[in-house]
């Protein structure tokens, strides 16, 4: 597994205090990343898949660094984001950039494209007006964004070019894990096929890592090679993409990929349905937390916490009604 | 810019705003006895009403009227913007600290600025201006202790906003310094509210230190101010009516200018008439 | 307190009564859209939103209009609610017949009476379309009043039929919630109640499931079906996504900027269809393992201020002939119930091969 991993999460625990006014300390918790182990090789495209609410959007914040991590560790090529020295740390972290799902508001208003793009490269080293020029020029370039553009400000670009912006702005500080948080979600499916495209072109040419945040089943399949499913704070299954997706061992993903509907008409699903909404992390459900809309629980189920664990090679369903060892895996 | 001179109120306003300072920095050569403007009294030339010699009549001391507004122009715009730099000077780092670090710091700055906005701001203009004695320049103190909390709650309130934005995010994830984020993203976001604000309380301040001067507390005789002007008048007012009222007009015309300006503006840098 | 019955089968009258209009099979046709051409003026000119968009829609049918943004299905949707207005809203041409009266020559007031009562409409956003400052009960019992001569009580009875029709049993103590305190699940459950509540024999869905969870999204999708198949209640859903309308609609029409280029039972349009348009956005939709064969449409959607000549896709389309850029394509019936607008396919060049 960790074979050459750029990042490490090891028990990820993310817990934000419930606001209880000015005097009062806050006893409640919202238990939004609650005990997340995962591993993103060199090269690799993990999908972080699940609903709204399931945390995986926490667990991209806290690598990026924009929230603390209540407990657990983050390992940024190796180093311990946590305990390293600042300078080790700054080091580690500029090569981790992120691609964020709305591209109107991920683009400063008030800068061209031109400086938008340079940020990043400005804040090491002081390069000259003229190789900082052509350095921008190049990655408009890479991501396919006419270079005429260079001094227009975002609000004359389409979702889709700002999204291309956004991308050659992470790209500007050669990072080894881009962050994307749903970096299709905000856009039309032709203009999505574009983006899916340029970003899978870019892992293949450049090695970078990518750490795929989507509610989408289909882009998850189309772009990752590994996929995590996750419900309330916790993964719940994980392992190769095309094993997970066509043979969903934990009954969420098998709801999940249920849920999607078909763009076949002929394929009208008549699966049941997933009842009921996803409980608050601030009194998640005893157990396995995905018991109360289990269609499948037990006894057991309710009462007794479960773990991930691994059922073959690269596989890992938190469930305890999974097989043993899974059938045609 | 352009969508502020499309303003014509506004356009208004910003010329009579020019013209007053520009009559305030050429008031020597304007001003028909300069001297007169300067405070000295002409006792021969008492109460005379508007003539042909005294366009605006003359004063309790026989000073020219005319020329003592035309000197007098120069204090309320250098007063306002005095105190609205100085304002600006401490509400805006404090605000911008408050609301980009957050937690505690923010708890400390927004309770000092809660125990500030409690207390009516004229009367704590009085109060600081009694106890520091009055001039000029401690009617300014006083005034920009009054003021600076509005300005800090508002750029506290945009720096919060504009903090969880995602290109700002973007930013901090770039490894771009604290400093830097504040400095290239988060400050040019709160130009646009804080100019608004500030034109728009231009008139206020003007006025409030007027009010001081009139009750005594702020410029000192022989000065020509507009507000001490008003006063010296004032038991004058049913026989020389001239004395306090044409200085309460021009009062009158500045500050409908700067609030037309204030009006222009709030309307050009609103970003929904932006695009 | 008039016992349930009572109460909820007078606004059922009311429904019923709107559906038969004199004619007695039941697929008759009951919304007409014949070439409506709508413009807008904006700062940077005069948009040309609708060029001629003509569909019908069948009782107790759900009708998907489906398209990339920016291509006009919200703006019909409104167009036929009536709810776009102002000065810089230009009407050119056309006819909206909703069970055979012209919605366009409506007055104001007709129309007001008409929307909740005959036209539902909900929208992506739940929280919007609810007012915060009101209770559940208290907004959906006066859309109620509005439009019934109901007592409150049986207003408040037929609310909570309603209620419960769309899946939200624990009635009340919904029905005491204010808005933000439900999910955005249970909010467009909500919406959809409201739209129910009045027996309104159309209901228009702009996107409504676009900003919920698939399994939420997999639940509405149910729910609708089971609107038209229980309530009779026929839908015009504006989607942007092809497996929401694959899943929840008999027929479907796409759009483009501004055209209906397809339309036609689902499975015509969205297996075999024919217009270029239609299949290149199916191979947009990432179905493989990998991104490598994702196919794109050349080019971007046209800037409705000065759209293309002729047929408005031609710039974009592989197919597109001589003509294409001159005349627009007329709608060509292909199959029993399936036409499309496009040259291409007329001249016999069709796409047969599939993309």
């Amino acid at each position: 597994m960790s074979r050459d991993s750029v990042l490490a999460l090891q028990d990820l625990c993310v817990y934000f205090p419930l606001k209880r006014g000015a005097f009062r300390r806050s006893r409640q918790f919202a238990y939004a990343v609650d005990g997340v182990t995962e591993s993103v090789g060199r090269g690799e495209i993990l999908a972080l898949v699940g609903e709204s609410g399931c945390g995986k959007t926490t667990v991209a914040r806290a690598v990026l660094g924009l929230t603390k991590p209540t407990s657990g560790s983050i390992m940024l090529q190796g180093v311990d984001m946590a305990q390293a020295p600042h300078k080790v740390r700054q080091e580690a972290g500029a090569g981790v950039q992120v691609v964020f799902q709305d591209p109107a508001s991920s683009l400063s208003p008030r800068m061209t494209v031109h400086d938008i793009v340079a940020e990043p490269a400005r804040t090491r080293g002081r390069p000259d007006g003229e190789s900082l020029k052509s350095k921008v020029l190049e990655l408009l370039d890479t991501v396919g964004l006419d270079t005429q553009h260079l001094w227009r400000r975002p609000h004359e670009f389409s979702g889709g070019q700002c999204q291309r912006i956004a991308i050659a702005r992470a790209l500007a500080s050669d990072p080894y894990l881009v962050v994307l948080d749903e970096p299709t979600s905000a856009l039309d499916v032709s203009v999505q096929a574009r983006i899916l495209t340029l970003l899978s072109a870019l892992r293949d040419a450049r090695g970078i890592s990518f750490l795929l945040i989507t509610h989408d089943l289909a882009v998850a399949q189309c772009m990752a090679d590994r996929v995590a499913v996750m419900y309330l704070g916790r993964i719940v299954e994980k392992g190769p993409t095309h094993a997970v997706l066509s043979n969903p061992l934990h009954p969420y993903s098998v709801a999940l990929l249920a849920s999607v509907p078909s763009p076949d008409p002929t394929q009208r699903s008549g699966a049941a349905v997933l009842g009921g909404e996803v409980p608050s992390p601030v009194n998640p459900p005893t157990g396995c937390r995905f018991h109360p809309r289990c269609p499948q629980r037990t006894d057991i189920c309710s009462h007794t916490d479960v773990r991930l664990r691994e059922v073959s090679d690269g596989r890992s369903v938190a469930c305890h009604l999974a097989p043993e060892t899974p059938v045609g895996a | 810019m352009r969508l502020l001179f499309s303003d014509r109120l506004a356009c208004v306003g910003v010329a009579l705003i020019v013209v007053v300072l520009m009559v305030g920095l050429l008031a020597p050569y304007l001003a028909p006895y300069p001297e007169q403007g300067r405070g000295q009294s002409n006792l021969t030339e008492r109460f005379e009403a508007p003539n042909g010699q005294h366009l605006l009549g003359t004063d309790n001391y026989g000073r020219d009227v005319l020329s003592r507004i035309i000197y007098g122009a120069r204090i309320p715009l250098v007063m306002g913007g005095a105190v609205l730099i100085g304002c600006l000077g401490v509400g805006v780092p404090l605000g911008g600290v408050a609301g980009y670090y957050g937690g505690r710091v923010d708890e400390a700055i927004m309770r000092v600025t809660d125990v500030f906005l409690a207390f009516p701001s004229v009367l704590l203009a009085i109060a600081l201006v009694a106890f520091i004695g009055p001039s000029l320049k401690n009617t300014a103190i006083a005034l920009i202790i009054c003021w600076w909390p509005w300005y800090a709650r508002l750029v506290r309130g945009i720096t919060v906003s504009t903090r969880t934005r995602q290109y700002v995010e973007s930013a901090r994830v770039s490894g771009v310094s604290n400093l830097t984020v504040v400095r290239r993203h988060i400050l040019p976001a709160t130009i646009g509210p804080v100019v608004v604000s500030a034109s728009l309380d231009l008139g206020a301040v003007i006025i409030s230190a007027a009010a001081l001067s009139f009750i005594g507390l702020g410029a000192q005789p022989p000065t020509a101010e507009w507000g001490l002007m008003m006063n010296e008048g004032r038991p004058y007012i049913l026989d020389a009516w001239w004395i306090a009222t044409f200085p309460a007009l021009a009062m009158f015309v500045l500050v409908l200018s700067t609030n037309l300006l204030g009006d222009g503006l709030r309307d050009a840098l609103d970003p929904r008439s932006i695009r | 307190m008039k016992s349930g019955g009572d109460a909820v089968s007078p606004s059922r009258r009311i429904g019923a009564g709107g559906w038969g209009s004199g004619n007695s099979h039941d697929r008759e046709e009951l919304l007409v859209l014949h070439d409506v051409r709508l413009d807008f003026e904006s700062l940077r000119g005069t948009v040309y939103a609708l060029n001629g968009v003509s569909f019908s829609l069948r009782a107790r049918e759900v009708l998907s209009l489906v398209g990339e943004s920016g291509c006009g299905k919200s703006v019909t949707a409104l167009t036929i609610m009536g709810l776009l207005q102002g000065p810089q809203v230009r009407i050119r041409g056309g006819e909206i017949l909703f069970q055979g009266e012209d919605l366009l020559k409506k007055t104001e007031h007709e129309m007001v009476q008409l929307r909740g009562k005959s036209l539902a409409m909900v929208f992506q956003d739940p929280q919007s379309s609810l007012n915060p400052v009101f209770t559940i009960e208290k907004q959906m019992v006066a859309v109620v009043r509005a439009h019934t001569s109901l007592s409150k009580a049986a207003a408040r009875e037929t609310v909570e039929e309603s209620l419960s029709v769309v899946g939200l049993p624990a009635s009340r103590s919904i029905m005491t919630a204010y808005p933000h305190e439900l999910s955005g699940g249970m909010r467009q459950r909500v919406c959809m109640g409201m739209a129910l509540a009045c027996d309104a024999p159309l209901l228009i869905a702009d996107e409504p499931t676009t900003a919920l969870d698939v399994t939420i999204q997999a639940q509405m999708l149910r729910l609708l079906r089971r609107l038209r198949d229980e309530k009779r209640v026929s839908q015009l859903l504006i989607t942007h996504n092809m497996g929401v309308a694959a899943q929840a609609s008999d027929r479907v029409a796409v759009m483009y900027a501004g055209d209906i280029v397809e339309v036609g039972a689902a499975e015509d349009v969205l297996v075999r269809g024919r217009h270029p348009y239609t299949n290149a956005l199916r191979a947009c939709l990432p179905t493989g393992s990998t991104a490598a064969h994702l196919k794109t449409i050349p080019g971007g959607v046209p800037d409705l201020l000065a759209p293309p000549t002729g047929c408005r896709f031609h710039p974009r389309c592989h197919l597109a002939l001589d003509e294409c850029a001159t005349s627009k394509p007329p709608m060509l019936r292909v199959g029993n119930d399936h036409s499309v607008a496009c040259h291409a396919v007329a001249a016999g060049g069709q796409e047969m091969r599939r993309v």
